[in-house]
């Protein structure tokens, strides 16, 4: 029927007459609808067969049904071009959520790379603060290994220095005994070292020797550290890191030691004893941490005996509260900072040394 | 027993013969319109709904002008109908696709700047490291005199 329509409609055009097809067609076939043609085909066929329609309704002499089919034609080209853009904006949002990956994986890619860093930077910073405290005292005894045989020149200030970083090296070779002992070193493996921390002690008229004892004592107690740790299950491989992540993320300060990894908090004593909000923060990360013992240690500010008894006590009371926050009693023990590894400038502070990591 | 079933059956017959002449018979003019009024419907309803709105009108009183026409006038005004609410539902469909673009676009906008800021902490990152490492060695025990 289409058909006969069709070339009744194309006899007319044969004939001369204008069809009133034809802006439609023009607008069919022209640039600003290629796109619907390309990508709404059916539409565009609709669109076709509703203008051959109107044609052969003019030629069949009807013109308000050659209006209505143009009309049907009109809004059809319309429907195609939106679906051309609608194609076009689909194709559009697809490429940008493709970019918008690409970006947030590059995003993410850094993200984890400043994390890394950030993790590294913490361990640099805990290596340079434990290196700084030990660096005196052990400058001094390599200089007197250079110095040699040139004892008669060493000045009273001078020899005021070597005692003191004698006592440093002395204190830090006990703590490190300390941490040996916790994680069950023999007396035999502990006894050469403690042996040269008594001589030390006991050369007090010739400094020189304290000092050479005292790094002798240091070196003999961290081999007895290290054959004890070899001996004990420790944390996994990669526990040291992720301490100190932890720590730096909680606000805790960490701080590489040779008797093990040490944690450092501030705000945590009030008088002689500690501050409840605080301790059950430290006693998590206790808990999260729980390989090996884990040596309890407070520093205060003021000087001299009266200082380092209130070191102790406060060490103690941290002790019991992180005890009373379920911390397991046997890991724990609890000492003052040695006054000789106070350092220039000594803080109120608490120190956890874990010294299985 | 058996008159009761009969009428239960004859019931169920009538009740689907009323059934099928409510609905009109497959490509009539009166079931194509009823197909309009769905489609209508249904773009009135959905999202995108809004710029549509021309053409959903133009559906509207082409069905009420094929309501009001016979024969070949009729067939002819649901055609428009037809037409009518096809380009209503693409243009609620492109709405929805430039609405989505759009988003799309926001969110490219936040994603460069999340990637902004990263890149951002970590160049400072890699600067504190480099800081750190410095003051570390500059901080490392001298070589020992022989």
């Amino acid at each position: 029927m289409r058909r006969v329509a069709l070339i009744a409609a194309l006899l007319v055009g044969c004939g001369g007459g204008p069809r009133p097809s034809q802006p439609l067609r023009t607008r069919l076939a022209a640039d600003e609808s290629a796109a619907a043609r390309e990508r709404a085909p059916e539409l565009a066929a609709q669109v076709e067969a509703a203008l051959d329609d109107a044609d052969a309704a003019a030629a069949a002499g009807s013109p308000e049904a050659a209006d209505d089919h143009l009309t049907r034609a009109r809004l059809l080209l319309e429907a195609a071009q939106a679906e051309a853009a609608r194609i076009d904006d689909e194709r559009a949002r697809r490429a940008v959520e493709e970019e918008v990956a690409r970006i947030r994986d590059r995003a993410r890619r850094d993200e984890r790379a400043r994390a890394a860093l950030e993790a590294e930077s913490a361990r640099l910073a805990a290596s340079r603060s434990a290196r700084e405290e030990q660096l005196a005292a052990l400058r001094m005894a390599e200089e007197d290994e250079a110095r040699g045989g040139r004892r008669a020149r060493v000045s009273m200030e001078e020899t005021a220095d070597l005692r003191r970083a004698a006592a440093a090296l002395r204190e830090r070779a006990r703590l490190m005994l300390g941490a040996a002992i916790a994680l069950g070193a023999t007396e035999e493996e502990t006894a050469e070292a403690t042996a040269a921390i008594a001589a030390s002690e006991e050369a007090r008229t010739d400094a020189l020797v304290a000092l050479r004892e005292a790094d002798r004592a240091g070196h003999l107690a961290l081999e007895a550290l290290g054959a004890a740790r070899s001996r004990t299950e420790g944390p996994p491989e990669g526990a040291g890191r992720s301490l100190v992540e932890a720590a730096t993320a909680e606000g805790f300060t960490p701080v590489a030691l040779p008797e093990g990894a040490a944690v450092e908090v501030d705000g945590l004593f009030a008088g002689a004893g500690v501050v409840r909000g605080r301790v059950e923060r430290v006693a998590a990360f206790v808990r999260a941490h729980p390989h090996g013992p884990v040596q309890v240690q407070a520093q205060v500010t003021q000087a001299g005996a009266a200082g380092e008894r209130l070191a102790a006590r406060r060490a103690e009371a941290l002790r019991r509260a992180l005890v009373g926050a379920g911390v397991s009693a046997e890991r724990l023990t609890a000492a003052a900072i040695p006054t000789a590894l106070r350092g220039d400038e000594p803080r109120e502070v608490a120190r956890l040394v874990f010294v299985a990591y | 027993m058996l008159p009761r079933a009969l009428i239960l059956v004859a019931l169920l017959g009538a009740t689907s013969a009323a059934s099928a002449q409510d609905s009109p018979a497959p490509g009539t003019v009166e079931a194509r319109a009823e197909d309009v009024r769905e489609r209508v419907r249904r773009v009135e309803e959905g999202r995108g709904s809004d710029a549509a709105e021309d053409a959903l009108g133009h559906a509207r009183r082409a069905l009420g002008a094929a309501r009001r026409a016979e024969g070949a006038a009729a067939d002819r005004a649901v055609s428009i109908a037809e037409a009518a609410v096809t380009l209503a539902e693409r243009l609620a469909a492109r709405a929805r696709a430039r609405n989505g673009l759009t988003q799309a676009r926001e969110a490219k906008e936040a994603a460069m700047r999340r990637a902004a800021a990263a890149r951002e902490a970590l160049e400072h990152a890699l600067r504190e490291r480099a800081r750190l490492r410095q003051a570390l060695e500059e901080a490392a025990p001298p070589e020992a005199e022989e």
